[in-house]
């Protein structure tokens, strides 16, 4: 059932028992999302009706003895009070969307630049020891937030960057993940098109652009999204380096939305994942492409 | 893929590759670190010299951030020469407008939510890891006893006793000693408070009199014992909420939380890192206190308020019951404020005043909003709360230590110092709930609060939302200062003997862990809503406790 | 080595593209982590007295980081072969399914972009003592189950970690099956092979490096899914769920940075091991 594709045709009950299958599991998927749109569309009073469990003495005549959350796909009454006093009400609020601008869109093309051309030394570097290296790399990668933080602080202490974003942005450019993750990906290529273009006289820069980029789409597109939303969602490194609260990021305003916010914490939410949501679709279109293309051959 | 976890030559090299690091690294940190912690010498700082910047940090914005600026103001122009910033962890405020009819309603939300302390905490220590950070720092929400046990914070023991430009006589001493922990004075307390128990005269016969007094003290199990061999089967022995600071102890939940904090050593021993919820003892307490409850003894069940709200309402003039545009506690309609009569009240050291004062024409007089008039006509001073075994405790509004990292200790100690002057002790942004340590600041804020200058001076109410007024029972704005005449002054001299005496008692300090604190609460809860049998309970501190304390 | 470099007079230019991402990797992660490093043989963070390994054995010796590190290797044992599986299995689905395929690896992604702050919400609000599924379950008369404060607590965290990460992985292999080229499989069919020969000689063997890249990614990612079980139930979860970050992360609040670092270096160690021997599996995979 594995492998053989051209079989299943086009339209057979097969194909749509298949996709039964796996759109039941994509919708339980999708249902935080769908619950987050609704309710960013219910109105305050309804929410905290649904989300609190406290008996009213309106519970204990009508005999209710005990409450349990709930989450609603349907809202009573559809409002835009949320979205209104987020936008209005919060002025604040796009300022620190464009404070988080400032953070996720550097470090996602300073990490792209960086990975790039990492990777690509990584692979045409013919040097014994160079997994050592590379094993550094991806130990690095892998260590907890908790290992790097002190040691974030006091290479910003020492080059004065601290409370700037730059504290956050340059050791986020230079983060080894990108270039894992592209060090991987151009060991898909072949290497007979590196010979073949190193036969036609191209050098370095040539197959840089010529080979490599082109091959890369599909990792160019999801390196992009994962960093982007990893610092588009960063809250600890910020709490740690920016003093002033007008220059925080959103994230963080977010991260402090507690139970006493539930009025807003939804649209906020909408309004703040709308962005990496917008760019998943684009990404997803590059990253299909990239498939197709690759699959070509 | 026949061995899989082979040690390949690689993998060996880079392995000693490591390990030569981490030698070569671990000798060049030992030769650094000799150097430095030579300053800790107290003559060094307290002669050093006075000048240049140094940096205090607390977390609250509202009332530290005041006092703070407006004595580092006062500082900087006694001691040219020196800046000193206040560092403050402010979240983005949120305003909120909304109402229905005509009373309009905005609340500023201050910024007071966990998450942010928890930012706050893991701030200060990065900066502190990393070797720098402030010179000062607030202990409002800083973890005390890990940064004493971390190193982070001095000793300034020496420093009080051998600082000639420091008279710790005009201090009410025993305050400085009571908050030594491990040995030192890590942190020093600008003012205090304590909590008294008072009794009413109606329901308590006349011959227990004697035993009642300012030079009393009682833990809550004591009295608790007492009110049962008085209780008629009608009052409830304990009422349901402190004046001043919403501390309820009249519901089973909040009396185990007192209950608890006299045997709290015998369940958690923070010294040694053990923890003992298994032994019966602690199910046994918790089916006791449910017991109380269900006896009559006291209001069963955990409070049903949410802890004391920090947003503030203002109303608009005219409006509400409040009247002038005072500022008042977002506890509106309390459901627990009752008119009934109890045995005993809980009370903290500020209505010890209003004690002294509710017979004399000018009543000092402080409310809750929503909360009521209560019985205290009949109120008498039972005693001072003690932890039990004669250890009184006192709590504070605001205490600060000195980063033992700083580089600037001089001046640090220089501004410390400043904060403890007279001067400064009897400003009015310093919390008008606490007694100040300096015994003659304290004496005259006693005055300025009785003829209400205290109040009417600008800033006077500053901090939390509540609204002190004097003059007449029904609320209403603030009345015109007015001089001492001689009943105002025999009313002082009452309140400051009982005061003095009580103060005199206070010998300890409850240095409690609050991620333990937390625990127990969340846990406690459990019980106290069904949820969890008492054992149960134990069982999950044990183990929760246990893992805390081992780590 | 030496002599190639002097015979050849000039850098190799592999080494110029990797120059700047080197120089900026030294110096905000290698050379701040070295110099912190120190901290793992002294006492104390500020003028703390040099004890050699003294830290370690203490480390080893600590109740809960043996708890912390026994918890969060069965967590990776268990929840990353799984969303290696699913992830898989899933793309195999897909990858048969000619319409909508954008659809539902879109779908599957979703997940990657809604912040956890909200997240933690609608997870508290499913498996809270008082949240949607206890309410479901009294409603059917089976009754209240503690899923957060029991041992349950460890299935809820794998569900939280599948549901987060299923989705990428996934994708990750889509793409890697789609650089198969189908004539391995024709070939494989001529020469009469069964499907889970095929399967396992050609599907398997081509998708090494996608594997690889998917196994790193989930066990990083099997840390990060710490930050919404912390979010969700604080720094002193049930037993079965209090991982090696809940260590670090408590060492961090209570400023011992002397055993953050110890800690941190045992790690450091662990994880070269393993890196080490995956990437000599991955090369002789696709050898």
């Amino acid at each position: 059932m594995v492998i053989d594709v051209k079989i299943v045709g086009k339209g057979s009950v097969h194909e749509k028992l298949l996709m039964g299958l796996v759109g039941v599991v994509a919708l339980i998927f999708l249902l935080p999302l769908v619950v987050t749109i609704v309710n960013s569309l219910m109105t305050e009073k309804e929410i905290t009706w649904n989300f609190t469990t406290q008996l009213t003495s309106f519970d204990l005549i009508a005999g209710i003895k005990e409450k349990f959350q709930q989450i609603k796909l349907i809202p009573q009454q559809v409002s835009l009070s949320q979205y209104n006093d987020v936008l209005l009400n919060q002025p604040a609020f796009l300022l620190l969307l464009l404070n988080s601008l400032k953070i996720a869109v550097p470090v996602t093309f300073g990490a792209l630049i960086v990975a790039l051309l990492s990777a690509y030394g990584f692979t045409v570097w013919k040097w014994k020891y160079k997994e050592i290296i590379f094993t550094v790399y991806i130990v690095v990668m892998l260590m907890p937030l908790q290992a790097v933080l002190v040691p974030n602080y006091i290479i910003a202490d020492m080059l004065h960057i601290k409370a700037n974003y730059l504290a956050i942005i340059l050791p986020g450019i230079f983060s080894p993940f990108g270039v894992f993750l592209m060090r991987q990906s151009m060991k898909f290529i072949p290497p007979a098109y590196f010979e073949a273009a190193h036969m036609d006289g191209a050098n370095h820069w040539q197959i840089f652009w010529r080979v490599v980029m082109p091959q890369l789409k599909s990792s160019i597109a999801a390196l992009c999204m994962l960093v982007f939303i990893e610092y588009w969602n960063l809250v600890e490194q910020a709490v740690i380096f920016i003093d002033d609260y007008t220059k925080e990021p959103l994230s963080v305003f977010l991260s402090r939305m507690g139970e006493g916010w539930m009025g807003i914490v939804f649209s906020a939410s909408c309004l703040y994942m709308f962005l990496p949501l917008w760019f998943l679709l684009l990404g997803q279109k590059d990253l299909e492409k990239g498939i197709e293309l690759s699959g070509v051959k | 893929m026949k061995r899989l976890f082979i040690i390949s030559k690689n993998t060996q090299k880079i392995l000693l590759i490591c390990l030569m690091l981490v030698l070569l690294v671990s000798l060049a940190a030992c030769g650094t670190k000799g150097t430095k912690g030579s300053s800790d010498d107290a003559d060094e700082v307290i002669n050093g010299e006075i000048t240049g910047e140094i940096t205090v940090s607390c977390y609250d914005s509202m009332s530290y951030k005041n006092f703070l600026e407006e004595a580092a103001q006062k500082f900087e122009s006694a001691y040219p020469g020196t800046k000193v910033n206040v560092e403050t962890f402010s979240a983005m405020p949120e305003i909120r407008t909304g109402g229905s009819g005509n009373t309009q309603m905005a609340a500023i939300r201050m910024e007071d939510d966990p998450k942010g302390r928890v930012d706050y905490v893991n701030k200060v220590n990065t900066s502190l890891m990393s070797g720098s950070g402030a010179d000062i720092f607030a202990l409002d929400v800083l973890p005390l006893q890990k940064y004493v046990e971390s190193g982070n914070l001095a000793n300034l023991t020496d420093y009080l006793n051998n600082d000639p430009g420091f008279d710790l006589a005009a201090y009410q001493e025993n305050i400085f000693t009571a908050g030594k922990y491990a040995g030192g004075n890590y942190f020093l307390p600008l003012d205090y408070d304590f909590t008294y128990y008072a009794y009413d005269s109606s329901l308590v016969p006349e011959s227990m009199a004697g035993n009642f007094g300012p030079d009393k003290a009682y833990s809550t199990q004591e009295l608790l014992d007492l009110g049962m061999s008085l209780y008629d089967g009608e009052h409830k022995i304990f009422s349901n909420m402190d004046y001043m600071k919403g501390m309820r102890i009249g519901m089973t939940a909040d009396l185990f939380g007192l209950l608890l904090a006299e045997k709290y050593g015998s369940f958690v021993d923070l010294e040694n890192k053990k923890a003992n919820f298994n032994s019966q003892d602690f199910a046994d307490l918790l089916k006791m206190v449910k017991e109380y409850g269900e006896e009559g003894y006291v209001n069963q069940g955990a409070a049903m308020m949410a802890q004391a709200q920090s947003s503030v309402q203002m109303r608009p003039p005219g409006g509400g019951s409040g009247g002038g545009g005072s500022v008042t506690a977002g506890q509106a309609g309390n459901p627990l404020a009752d008119a009934d009569r109890h045995f005993f009240k809980s009370k903290n050291a500020f209505s010890l005043q209003q004690h002294f004062s509710k017979n004399s024409t000018r009543r000092l007089n402080m409310m809750f909003a929503g909360a009521g008039a209560s019985n205290d006509e009949d109120d008498e001073i039972a005693g001072i709360r003690s932890n039990g075994g004669n250890q009184v405790p006192f709590t504070y509004n605001q205490a600060y230590g000195i980063n033992a990292n700083s580089a600037n200790k001089s001046t640090a100690w220089a501004f410390l110092k400043f904060l403890l002057s007279e001067e400064i002790q009897v400003s009015t942004t310093l919390s008008p709930m606490g007694n100040p340590v300096h015994k003659a600041a304290r004496a005259q804020k006693a005055e300025m609060m009785l003829t209400g200058t205290f109040m009417g001076r600008p800033g006077g109410i500053g901090g939390g939302g509540y609204a002190i007024s004097s003059g007449g029972t029904s609320g209403g704005g603030l009345p015109e200062p007015e001089p001492m005449d001689d009943e105002t002054r025999e009313v002082l001299n009452k309140y400051l003997t009982a005061l003095e005496e009580f103060s005199g008692l206070i010998n300890t300090y409850n240095i409690r862990d609050t991620l333990v604190d937390d625990m127990i609460t969340e846990q406690v809860d459990y019980f106290f809503s069904g949820e969890k049998s008492a054992e149960e309970v134990a069982g999950a501190l044990q183990g929760k406790v246990d893992l805390y304390l081992s780590e | 080595m030496l002599k190639a470099m002097q015979k050849k007079h000039r850098i190799p230019s592999g080494f110029i593209f990797l120059l700047p991402g080197l120089l900026g990797f030294v110096i905000f992660f290698i050379w701040p982590f070295v110099v912190s490093l120190g901290y793992a043989f002294v006492d104390k963070p500020i003028n703390g007295t040099f004890v050699g390994f003294k830290n370690f054995l203490d480390l080893f010796q600590n109740r809960a980081y043996r708890l912390g590190l026994t918890n969060i290797l069965r967590f990776i044992a268990i929840s990353v072969p799984l969303n290696m599986a699913l992830s898989l299995g899933l793309a195999l689905l897909i990858n048969k399914i000619k319409r909508y395929k954008e659809l539902f690896s879109l779908a599957f992604l979703a997940p990657l972009v809604i912040p956890s702050g909200s997240m933690v919400f609608f997870w508290k609000a499913l498996f809270s003592y008082d949240g949607a599924i206890n309410g479901f379950l009294v409603n059917v008369g089976i009754g209240k189950v503690n899923w957060l404060d029991s041992g349950l607590a460890l299935l809820v965290m794998v569900i939280i970690f599948i549901w987060k990460n299923l989705g990428f992985n996934m994708v990750l292999y889509l793409a890697g099956l789609s650089n198969i080229p189908r004539d391995y499989y024709e070939a494989a069919q001529v020469d009469g092979a069964r499907p889970w020969q095929a399967f396992r000689h050609i599907t398997f063997a081509q998708l090494a490096p996608t594997s690889v890249l998917v196994l790193i990614m989930s066990i990083i990612n099997s840390f990060k899914v710490f930050k919404e079980i912390y979010l969700i139930t604080g720094s002193y979860p049930h037993e079965s769920i209090y991982t090696l970050q809940h260590f670090m992360n408590n060492m961090f609040s209570s400023l011992n940075y002397p055993r953050l670092t110890t800690a941190t270096t045992v790690l450091v160690l662990i994880v070269v091991v393993f890196t080490q021997t995956l990437l000599r599996l991955e090369r002789r995979a696709s050898a």
